[in-house]
């Protein structure tokens, strides 16, 4: 439900930038998503169609590219994927902080967050490239 | 903050960001944070589902609690008031936020409640989250401890089904687990399965109804 939120977040950051760079359009964005974080990528992809219509945005190129978890053990120096716990008797399998190697309590290096990697603009024609 | 890597002028050109869309809430929550060291405050978050208990507990610490800490209580609520009401009539000063529509508490409200209380004279403050399993876990407050509430009417695998909440949380609390027999929830499993999500949470099992159990809570959050 919090897509809606972050999908505003992305919106006013590419108009943003859209109108400091002088753009007419922008036809592309680029996202990073991480697994760890809470955002789904179809509700997002969703509420950016619908806040984006009407706007330099409509039409852009959403491109999601996936970042894995990734954790570091402060105890034995474990650094790598998150431990998944797969429970065949439920069918469920979930992420954990226990370390894979040690079994102490990690901390979540990657995959926690979402961002903006970057833009692709269109420069209203005959304007000079002035940079920001 | 932002380069340009290639530019054809007149054309099509990118820039690259690094934006993060969740940095904002992040960004307020410590400044929150801050707020709250600047002075000597406590604030504790409680997250759980609609009815696990979150309210109950609260009452009950703050009987176990208000003579030794000055205590305020900042409730979250999509549209009604009735567990602010509960809490206001143990004496302590009350905020409440109405988030309309919004399914968790963002860092931006609790700094909007944190300018209604006296934080000068309050030691420590309850902030009670939307009833929500999913999306509090994305947005920190800026409070010192996250404690998260299930109980076992919710059933046996409340804990992982929502792994997220638990990596973020401090304390687990267990709660009516009077009620287990009767619904065939195996506490000791639910245990394990917050243990197995993150080793250094501390897990208290209580009866919010009649209080049994709280005192453990107190006890893990270090008050």
């Amino acid at each position: 439900m919090h897509e809606l939120s972050v999908a505003r977040r992305l919106v006013s950051i590419a108009l943003y930038e859209a109108k400091r760079h002088n753009a007419k359009r922008v036809s592309q964005i680029r996202l990073v998503l991480g697994r760890l974080s809470l955002v789904r990528r179809e509700q997002l992809v969703f509420w950016f169609r619908m806040l984006s219509e009407g706007t330099p945005l409509e039409g852009a190129e959403l491109l999601i590219e996936e970042e894995p978890g990734e954790v570091e053990c402060p105890s034995c120096g474990y650094r790598g994927p998150i431990r998944i716990v797969d429970d065949p008797a439920w069918h469920i399998s979930f992420p954990t902080l226990t370390c894979p190697r040690c079994g102490s309590t990690v901390r979540v290096v990657a995959g926690r967050d979402c961002y903006i990697k970057s833009l692709r603009l269109i420069r209203q024609q005959g304007t000079a490239n002035k940079g920001p | 903050m932002s380069e340009i890597i290639t530019a054809e002028e007149g054309e099509v050109f990118d820039i690259e960001l690094e934006e993060s869309l969740l940095k904002a809430n992040r960004e307020l929550a410590e400044r929150n944070k801050a707020l709250l060291d600047r002075y000597g405050v406590r604030a504790i978050d409680v997250m759980g589902s609609v009815g696990s208990g979150k309210t109950s507990l609260i009452e009950h610490m703050i009987r176990l609690l208000k003579e030794r800490y000055r205590i305020a209580y900042i409730a979250g609520d999509l549209t009604t008031t009735i567990d602010a009401d509960r809490i206001a009539r143990h004496g302590v000063p009350v905020v409440q936020i109405n988030t309309g529509k919004e399914c968790h508490l963002d860092a931006n409200l609790v700094a909007k409640a944190l300018q209604r209380l006296d934080l000068a004279n309050t030691d420590l403050i309850f902030i009670e989250n939307v009833g929500n399993l999913i999306c509090p876990a994305e947005f920190p407050l800026g409070a010192g401890q996250r404690v998260v509430v299930v109980s076992v009417t919710e059933g046996p695998y409340m804990v992982v089904k929502h792994p997220y909440i638990f990596m973020e949380a401090d304390v687990a609390v267990i709660n009516k687990v009077d009620l287990a027999e009767a619904m065939g929830v195996d506490v000791d499993k639910l245990e394990r399965d917050a243990k197995t999500v993150n080793p250094r949470i501390k897990v208290v099992r209580t009866n919010c109804r009649t209080g049994e159990g709280v005192e453990g809570v107190v006890e893990a959050l270090g008050l």
